[in-house]
């Protein structure tokens, strides 16, 4: 395999990480922890494939998943914020809800084809040695995933309403006094985040890998989970750590003709992802690190007027 | 809060609500996840109402299906008795499936390896293996929930450390394991006599059932039984300390490692039990498709029966029902992970149950 040809493997893979980091990061950012990344990416992964493969769109595919993954999001919004129920067993419902769900609805695309949606090259860029081949010769999905990390960025860390989100995150009683509508903020990051899910299931059948097989996602949903950790909560850092873990991801195939059992290299991206994950969150619960880039205060924490 | 011409207002309830009451309420989740998944399926084109009473029929009144269900309650029940001890502890475990699948490895090496030893060794050997390997694999996760500092991080790495066990199989049984007769199938040779459960002739009940039941009972007396709502052992009162707030626990001098450990041998041991009980009890070799997902369906088992182990007994017998008239869900020409879809909507409707059994809602029509 030539170098360029993993290099853009590993960006393929890294936008899939990519895009509902992004989300749940955001969803966080304003208190509420989702866990349920894993059964929002596979349901909207399978719609976003049924609506393509039924409309010819995929356009159409891709909003579909979108709807889908907000439209699930919004009811793990329903419990954990207006009901103020416990976020972790309801992430967790959500993920098991959702692989059901998405058995249903993909059960009569199961070894259909649909066109993928096709790479563009960025006139100039794409002619760039390497890089070009690599990061500009993408579809746009993968476009969208660059743009979406400054704008995220902005939006948190440049704008009122970012500021906003984050003192919800940290302390939402202080926000409801100073006349902030702490519910609606919450809402609206989690059934963004969810939408966000939406589009990266989308990515995986419309543009990666344009086919439905079930539980396709093999579990990649909760390495999502590990990823906003390990990024720090921080859209640019998610970048970069969308990036190392798709290099866990592609990995696997250069060690195929190695002679290891092919179990054992199945094995190396979820293991590589634990050992990052627990070496990272040990080193954070320093408490003076923890100081310096500190989790949202109030993740999981309900949020009760009065 | 004001919806049109009602107003509602929650209250907080002052007494704890009584046995028959959280009955009632469980019950109510349990058929209200039941209706949302109807919904579903008449938008498929299936009709619910005739599908689940087949299920109900299949399961629990022909003679096959009662002995599958029984057959398919003992591994949920023990999965599910073992998470309720972590979840009383809010130790997120969700990775009983891992658990489960390292106990299943750990029954068939030392079936082979010792197959010469009577079954009368041979079994509790590897009842001990299992154990052993399911509270090995529960231990980092202990450890990590207690001085890894984020939210959350129970579950992610509960849930990441099932793929190495599952990809573990892949390995065993496609190398070092593999059945010289298989043709080709991936799976181990079926066990040797003397490593195997002894089954009730024509069924697949296999006497982990009382060792299911005596666990159940064990870790009622010693964890959760209760007196004027305190559990009355030290070790049950410290649990339900942790559960509430660890750090009100390490305040009172409750070390909170300790709890996250015994709580995490409890449940990952529990799940390599069942995993033994699995492999040498029902399938008699160890294949990669030896689970199914009873792990995750275990997680509902527990919720929904409220984390008290007869609670538990109760929705083990429910969920195995479901599993053993699964048949008739595929016969309606649906997938089989519908499954989750009623567990995934079940304990949707078992957590906002439990606000019920905290407040009260009363509502009154504005003039």
């Amino acid at each position: 395999m030539s170098l360029e040809l993993v290099g853009s493997s590993i960006v393929t893979a890294a936008t899939f990480f990519l895009i509902p980091t992004l989300g749940e990061i955001l969803a966080e950012r304003s208190g509420i922890l989702n866990l349920g990344i894993e059964g929002m990416i596979i349901s909207s992964a399978a719609g976003a494939f049924g609506a393509t493969y039924l409309t010819g769109s995929v356009l159409a595919g891709v909003l579909a998943g979108m709807a889908l993954g907000g439209l699930l999001a919004f009811v793990h919004g329903a419990i954990s914020i207006t009901f103020n129920r416990n976020q972790v067993v309801s992430g967790i419902s959500l993920t098991i809800f959702g692989t059901g769900l998405s058995g249903l609805i993909g059960r009569d695309f199961v070894g259909r084809t649909i066109t993928a949606l096709e790479p563009i090259p960025i006139p100039g860029l794409s002619a760039i040695p390497f890089f070009g081949p690599v990061f500009f010769n993408k579809d746009l999905l993968v476009y969208a995933s660059y743009l979406l990390v400054p704008i995220l960025w902005f939006i948190l860390f440049r704008t009122r309403p970012g500021i906003v989100i984050r003192t919800v995150g940290e302390n939402p009683t202080a926000a409801y006094t100073q006349g902030v509508n702490v519910v609606l903020v919450r809402y609206v990051c989690v059934i963004m985040g969810g939408i966000l899910c939406g589009l990266g299931g989308a990515y995986l059948t419309v543009a990666w890998l344009p086919a439905w097989t079930e539980g396709m996602t093999g579990g990649r949903g909760w390495i999502v989970i590990a990823l906003t950790v390990v990024a720090l909560w921080h859209p640019i850092a998610a970048f970069v750590g969308s990036y190392i873990f798709g290099i866990f991801q592609v990995i696997q195939f250069t060690f195929q003709l190695s002679g290891i059992p092919v179990a054992f290299i199945n094995m190396l991206p979820y293991l590589s992802t634990i050992t990052f994950m627990v070496i990272w969150g040990i080193l954070l619960s320093r408490q003076k690190v923890k100081r310096i880039i500190g989790a949202p205060s109030a993740l999981c924490v309900p949020f009760e007027k009065g | 809060m004001k919806l049109g011409f009602i107003e509602l207002e929650m209250k907080k309830r002052g007494e704890k609500p009584n046995l028959a009451g959280s009955l009632v309420i469980r019950l109510l989740s349990f058929v209200m996840g039941l209706g949302v998944v109807a919904m579903i399926f008449l938008l498929q084109g299936v009709n619910p109402i005739l599908l689940y009473l087949n299920i109900f029929r299949v399961a629990f009144f022909t003679r096959y299906g009662l002995a599958e269900t029984l057959s398919r309650m003992i591994p949920l029940l023990l999965i599910g008795l073992g998470l309720a001890v972590t979840f009383r502890a809010k130790i997120d475990n969700i990775g009983a499936e891992g658990q489960f699948l390292v106990g299943a490895i750990a029954a068939t090496g030392i079936a082979f390896v010792f197959a010469d030893l009577p079954s009368i060794l041979l079994i509790p050997l590897m009842f001990a293996g299992g154990f052993a390997m399911g509270a090995l694999w529960a231990i980092p996760v202990a450890i990590f929930r207690v001085k890894g500092e984020f939210k959350g991080s129970d579950v992610v790495l509960s849930f990441l450390m099932v793929f190495p066990a599952f990809f573990l199989i892949q390995y065993l049984v496609n190398g070092p394991w593999k059945d010289p007769e298989g043709w080709g199938f991936t799976q181990s040779p079926l066990f040797p006599e003397n490593a195997r459960i002894f089954q009730i002739p024509g069924t697949r009940i296999h006497l982990t059932i009382l060792l299911a039941l005596a666990l159940t009972f064990l870790v009622y007396y010693y964890l959760v039984r209760s007196k004027d709502g305190l559990p009355e052992t030290k070790l049950g009162y410290e649990i339900d300390v942790v559960g509430e707030n660890p750090e009100a626990g390490e305040a009172v001098g409750i070390n909170f490692l300790k709890i996250a450990l015994v709580t995490m041998i409890i449940s990952g041991g529990f799940a390599g039990l069942a995993g033994v009980g699995e492999a040498a009890g029902n399938i008699l070799r160890l294949r990669p498709e030896i689970s199914t997902g009873l792990g995750f369906t275990g997680i509902v088992v527990a919720f929904l029966g409220g984390l008290n182990p007869l609670g538990v007994l109760a929705s083990s017998v429910f969920f195995a029902g479901i599993l053993a008239g699964g048949v008739e869900i595929q016969i309606a020409g649906l997938p089989v992970t519908v499954i989750d879809l009623f567990n995934g909507a079940i304990l949707f409707f078992v957590l906002l149950a439990e606000m019920f059994l905290r407040y009260r809602i009363e509502w009154r029509i504005l003039k």
